[in-house]
């Protein structure tokens, strides 16, 4: 294994983590907005990873290309879709929750 | 991939299909523990995925597991080798079929009111979905048993697809069956989707020839898909308030009654819209020439265009060229006139019908394949907004255009 296989290896499985985490989040934390806030940093940060990941793997620039236009073209969709979703929630008014330690 | 979608399609539905299919494409001797992991995974949740979805009594939650049910079969084809039955069944199965679901959804809730739709219809309907579920079991069985009785090496006609690849104009073998040794099948699927646009076209219009609700249900529904919780919240009293996609979020819920203009309605979805949609034409045209020699092809495409057409649609950002409500007719024909044309032509040079010449198949292929997609596009339109790619005029100005 080259150290190029370590960082890739090491990249996809932090990309993982975000995933994980970000699956998690959205079924554990209470309102639309925080769950949202999960799941937009598994697309963004997770997929950014795993592109980073496969992309040392990669046998050509044109695939990292298109490896990073993938990812770019997600972010862009993810950001918008979470504003969407978080617009329409406020909208109709959905509880934002108050708690004690989150302001 | 060698048996594309045709054989395929026949296992699709079991379980034990999914898994032969697997088998015998690949080295099974070495298939390791995590692929059949995998594989028993992806089993499991498309399974429980679609139990949920025809147990779940409230609608939009439906909708949204099948959606993400297309989206785990389409991964399910993609380990099958199947990267073109995946793009469809995503491109398809997923996001278009869902779109048209919602929109009905959208326009069932606009003509019935709030909460009508909760499934209370379906409540008298126990017997029958018991019945229905004894036939749908049995047949589940039998196509078990079909399966199971199935050689596990079935190379099918690869070997003949194989042998005669260099004739075809393509080096991807599904494009080599789908638009040139058997393009009848795909002439015929075309009829089948410009049939589907026939009669969506002639049941809307005479459910509601001229009635303006007709058309307040479909505005409606074109924010539907973006919502978390349902676009059964969209009823009557929020279409009258006309452009409610932005009224709350900028100046504060207090100043709704102030309408924005709706060139100005969601900023950040018509920006985005903006940047995506070209990528998304050049995308499309990227799937149609790669069919030529890896998955791809004008059925992927055009749901890419299509896709496009929903976004510019629930933007509202529809100014480009305006079309005639004939031009639109064309454009949702233009597919199948230069198949037919092909065919003819080929007719005429005394060769059979939609047998191309050796040289010229790459150019004819791709001729058809590129023309299909706008069509395909155009029908996937068409059968979002109800069987009419142009809408009938509304305005003063789109009847000038038309004189």
């Amino acid at each position: 294994m080259t150290l190029l296989d370590g960082l890739s290896l090491l990249s996809i499985a932090s990309g993982c983590f975000f995933f994980v985490a970000g699956s998690v989040g959205m079924l554990r934390l209470p309102d639309a907005f925080t769950r949202l806030h999960a799941l937009t940093k598994a697309d963004s940060a997770g997929l950014g990873l795993l592109v980073l990941g496969l992309g040392l793997q990669a046998d050509s620039w044109w695939t990292v290309l298109r490896l990073l236009l993938i990812w770019l073209l997600v972010l862009l969709s993810s950001a918008t879709t979470c504003h969407l979703i978080a617009q329409s929630a406020l909208r109709r008014g959905a509880a934002l929750r108050r708690g004690d330690n989150d302001e | 991939m060698r048996g594309g979608r045709k054989t395929a399609d026949r296992t699709e539905n079991t379980d034990e299909g999914i898994r032969s299919k697997a088998y015998s494409h690949r080295e099974v001797s070495t298939m390791s523990p995590v692929l059949w992991i995998l594989d028993a995974l992806f089993c499991a949740s498309l399974l429980g995925l679609a139990w949920q979805t025809l147990r779940t009594r409230d609608l939009f939650k439906a909708i949204v597991l099948y959606i993400v049910f297309g989206l785990m079969m389409a991964m399910a084809w993609a380990r099958l080798d199947a990267p073109d039955v995946a793009l469809v069944e995503a491109a398809i199965g997923a996001g278009v079929t869902g779109v048209l679901l919602l929109s009905t959804l959208g326009t069932l809730s606009a003509a019935r009111g709030e909460g009508s739709q909760r499934g209370g219809a379906f409540a008298s309907a126990v017997p029958v979905a018991g019945l229905v579920t004894g036939l749908v079991g049995c047949l589940v069985g039998v196509l078990a048993v079909a399966v199971w009785q199935l050689p596990v090496e079935s190379p099918g006609l690869s070997a003949a697809v194989e042998a005669r690849q260099e004739e075809s104009g393509t080096s991807n073998p599904v494009t080599a069956v789908l638009l040139n040794f058997r393009a009848y099948d795909t002439l015929l699927e075309l009829t089948v989707l410009l049939l589907a646009v026939l009669g969506a076209e002639v049941l809307a219009g005479s459910e509601a020839a001229g009635s303006e609700a007709a058309e307040g249900g479909v505005a409606a529904q074109e924010t539907a898909p973006r919502q978390e919780t349902g676009p059964r919240q969209e009823t009557g009293p929020r279409q009258e308030t006309g452009p409610r996609q932005e009224t709350g979020t900028r100046q504060g819920p207090d100043a709704q009654q102030e309408r924005p203009p709706a060139a100005d309605r969601d900023p950040v979805l018509r920006g985005f819209v903006r940047l995506v949609a070209p990528a998304m034409i050049v995308v499309a045209g990227y799937v149609l020439w790669i069919g030529g020699e890896a998955p791809g092809g004008a059925f992927p495409s055009g749901a890419v265009l299509a896709a496009m057409s929903f976004l510019l649609m629930l933007a509202r950002a529809e100014e480009g060229p305006r079309l005639s409500r004939r031009g639109g007719r064309w454009i949702l024909v233009a597919g199948l006139i230069v198949f037919w044309g092909v065919g003819i032509a080929m007719l005429a040079a005394e060769r059979r019908f939609l047998e191309y010449p050796v040289p010229a198949a790459k150019g004819l292929v791709l001729l058809i394949e590129a023309v299909a997609a706008v069509s395909i596009a155009a029908t996937l339109v068409a059968l979002y907004r109800g069987g009419r790619l142009v809408r009938r005029p509304r305005r003063t100005v789109d009847s000038e255009f038309r004189s």
